[in-house]
C-alpha cells in the first residue's frame, strides 16, 4: 500500500525536481539525436516525465564526436530557441573522453554550473588510469562526474570506493536501473546503487526508441529499490542541491 | 583476513595522510626511526645518497612507507626530495595532494625546468617531484642520459633523493631504476605477499645485481606481532627491518 502512495506521488504534474545529466539530445552533432526534430521530441518526452533540468552533454574527444565545440555552442541556441515553449531549462555541458592521458583541450570551454562541473568517460575495454585523471581533475578545480561508472569492469569496488572518497561524483545510467543494459552493467550498476556509492542516475538517452529519455520509469524502479528519498535524490535532488 | 584487507584499503585511501607526522609518539613511528637508524648505520659514509623502494607487487605499502621516512629525515634537518619514478602508477602526487603535472616527465622533454618542476611544501618538510605527464616509452625514459643528469643535480641538492618505483614482478622498471639510484630497499606487506613471490622479485633484483641494502615489512598487523601489549589502535602499518649481508638471505 505504502508502495502505491509512493508511486502515486511521482507523476509529471508533481513539483518535485527531476533533473538529466547525461544524454545526447543536442542534435546532429554525435552519435546522438539525428535532428532538430528528433531533438525536440526527446525534450517533450522527457517533460512529459515530469523533467524539469537538461543538462546537454555531446561527446568530446570521442570517436563518436563529429563537430567542434563551437558548433555544439551554435546547435545550442538554435535548440534553445525551438524549444522555448517545452518547460524545460536546458544548459549545455559535455562528455569529455579521456584516455591514457588527458587530452589538451580547454578544460574550462566544457564545464557547467557554479562548481565547474566536468562529465567524463573513458574506454570500458582499455584500462584506463581513472582514479589518477578524476584525482588530478578535482585538483585542478573541477567538479567531476564519473559517467556510467558500471561500465568500468577494470574498476575494482575498492576502486569505486576511492573515487567516491576522493570526493568525484559517480552516475549511472538508466538502462542499468531499469535492466535494459549490458548484464554485467545491470548488476554492477544495481550493486553500487544498493551499496550507496551512485549519485546520479542519468538517461545517456541517444534516441527515441532504442536509449529513449526514460528518468521517470527509472525513478520508480529506484523507488522500489532503494526507497523514495534515495530515488528522488538520485534522479534530481542531488544534482539541484550540488551541481547546478 | 578479510578484515586486514578491508583495513590495508582504508589505509590506501589516505596517502596524504603522514602517520608518523601525526603521531609522533606511537610504535609505528618508532618502528620508522628503527628504520632510519639503521640506514644510519649502513651508509656511514654517506654512499648512498638515492634510494629506490620496491617490492614486489603493486599495493604493497611503498609509498606510504617512503612518505614517513622522507617526513622523518626531514625533520632531522636533512633535505629530502620524493621522486615519481613509478610512471605507469604514479602515486607522490597523492602523498602532496596536488595534481601530478609539471612532473619528471616534463622535465626530461623539457617543458619545464628542474627547478620549477620540483614541489615545495614547509609542512612536510620534504620536496617532491611527481611523474608529470603519462609516458609512453618509459623504459626508454628511465635509461636515458638526461635522466641521468637529472639524478646527478639532484645529488647536489639534497641529503637524501627516496625514489618511489614501480613493483619488480610486473614490469623491469626498478632494475632500470636500479642503474640511476645508488641502493635498492625492498617493501614486503605481510599481509598480501607470498613468500614465494617476494623471493621470486628477490632473486630477479639479484640477478641484475640490484644493490639491495635491506628490506622493510610492512602492513604488518601489530597486535599479532611481538608487541601485542597496549597498543589500542590495532591495525595499521608498522615495519619491521633486516638486510641481508653477504648475499646470505
Amino acid at each position: 500500500m505504502a508502495m502505491v502512495m509512493a508511486m502515486a506521488m511521482i507523476t509529471p504534474t508533481n513539483k518535485m525536481v527531476m533533473i538529466d545529466c547525461h544524454n545526447h539530445i543536442l542534435f546532429e552533432v554525435d552519435d546522438g539525436s539525428k535532428s532538430l526534430q528528433m531533438s525536440l521530441d526527446m525534450l517533450k518526452l522527457s517533460a512529459s516525465q515530469g523533467v524539469s533540468t537538461i543538462v546537454l552533454t555531446p561527446h568530446i574527444n570521442a570517436s563518436e564526436s563529429k563537430v567542434s565545440r563551437e558548433t555544439h555552442f551554435d546547435q545550442y541556441e538554435i535548440l534553445k530557441k525551438c524549444a522555448k515553449d517545452i518547460p524545460i531549462e536546458l544548459i549545455l555541458g559535455s562528455e569529455l573522453y579521456i584516455g591514457q592521458r588527458l587530452p589538451k583541450i580547454n578544460l574550462d570551454s566544457l564545464v557547467y554550473g557554479p562548481k565547474k562541473t566536468l562529465l567524463i568517460e573513458f574506454s570500458p575495454f582499455i584500462e584506463t588510469p581513472i582514479i589518477d585523471h578524476t584525482f588530478n581533475l578535482l585538483k585542478k578545480g573541477y567538479q567531476v562526474i564519473v559517467a556510467h561508472v558500471e561500465r568500468y569492469n577494470y574498476l575494482s569496488l575498492n576502486d569505486i570506493n576511492e573515487l567516491k572518497q576522493m570526493g568525484a561524483i559517480l552516475q549511472v545510467n538508466t538502462s542499468s536501473v531499469l535492466k535494459t543494459g549490458h548484464r554485467m552493467h545491470v548488476k554492477k550498476g544495481l550493486d553500487y546503487i544498493k551499496k550507496n556509492l551512485i549519485d546520479l542516475v542519468s538517461t545517456d538517452a541517444h534516441n527515441l526508441l532504442r536509449r529513449p529519455p526514460n528518468l521517470l520509469k527509472a525513478r520508480k524502479a529506484l523507488i522500489k529499490l532503494v526507497g523514495i528519498d534515495k530515488a528522488l535524490s538520485l534522479t534530481g535532488d542531488y544534482a539541484f542541491k550540488n551541481i547546478l | 583476513m578479510l578484515k586486514n584487507k578491508k583495513l590495508s584499503v582504508q589505509n590506501k585511501l589516505e596517502y596524504d595522510y603522514i602517520y608518523t607526522k601525526e603521531n609522533p609518539i606511537s610504535f609505528i613511528t618508532e618502528a620508522h626511526q628503527k628504520f632510519l637508524v639503521n640506514l644510519e648505520f649502513i651508509n656511514v659514509d654517506k654512499a648512498y645518497k638515492s634510494i629506490q623502494i620496491t617490492s614486489s607487487l603493486s599495493s604493497e605499502g611503498k609509498s606510504t612507507f617512503l612518505s614517513n621516512v622522507a617526513y622523518l629525515l626531514g625533520q632531522k634537518g636533512l633535505k629530502v626530495i620524493l621522486v615519481d619514478l613509478d610512471l605507469r602508477k604514479p602515486k607522490v602526487h597523492r602523498i602532496i595532494n596536488k595534481a601530478n603535472e609539471d612532473g619528471i616527465t616534463d622535465v626530461l622533454t623539457e617543458k619545464i625546468s628542474l627547478e620549477k618542476a620540483i614541489k615545495k611544501d614547509t609542512k612536510l618538510g620534504f620536496d617532491a617531484l611527481v611523474s608529470g605527464e603519462k609516458a609512453s616509452a618509459v623504459v626508454n625514459l628511465l635509461q636515458s642520459n638526461k635522466m641521468k643528469t637529472l639524478f646527478s643535480d639532484l645529488k647536489k641538492l639534497y641529503d637524501y633523493i627516496l625514489v618511489d618505483s614501480p613493483p619488480v614482478i610486473n614490469v623491469s622498471d626498478a632494475l632500470y631504476i636500479a642503474q640511476i639510484t645508488d641502493a635498492t630497499v625492498f617493501a614486503i606487506s605481510q599481509q598480501e605477499t607470498k613468500r614465494s613471490v617476494a623471493k621470486e622479485a628477490i632473486n630477479l633484483l639479484k640477478q641484475s645485481n640490484v644493490n639491495l641494502i635491506g628490506a622493510v615489512a610492512t602492513q604488518v598487523d601489530i597486535r599479532k606481532n611481538a608487541y601485542g601489549y597496549g597498543y589500542g589502535y590495532g591495525y595499521g602499518y608498522g615495519y619491521d627491518y633486516t638486510y641481508e649481508q653477504n648475499g646470505n638471505d
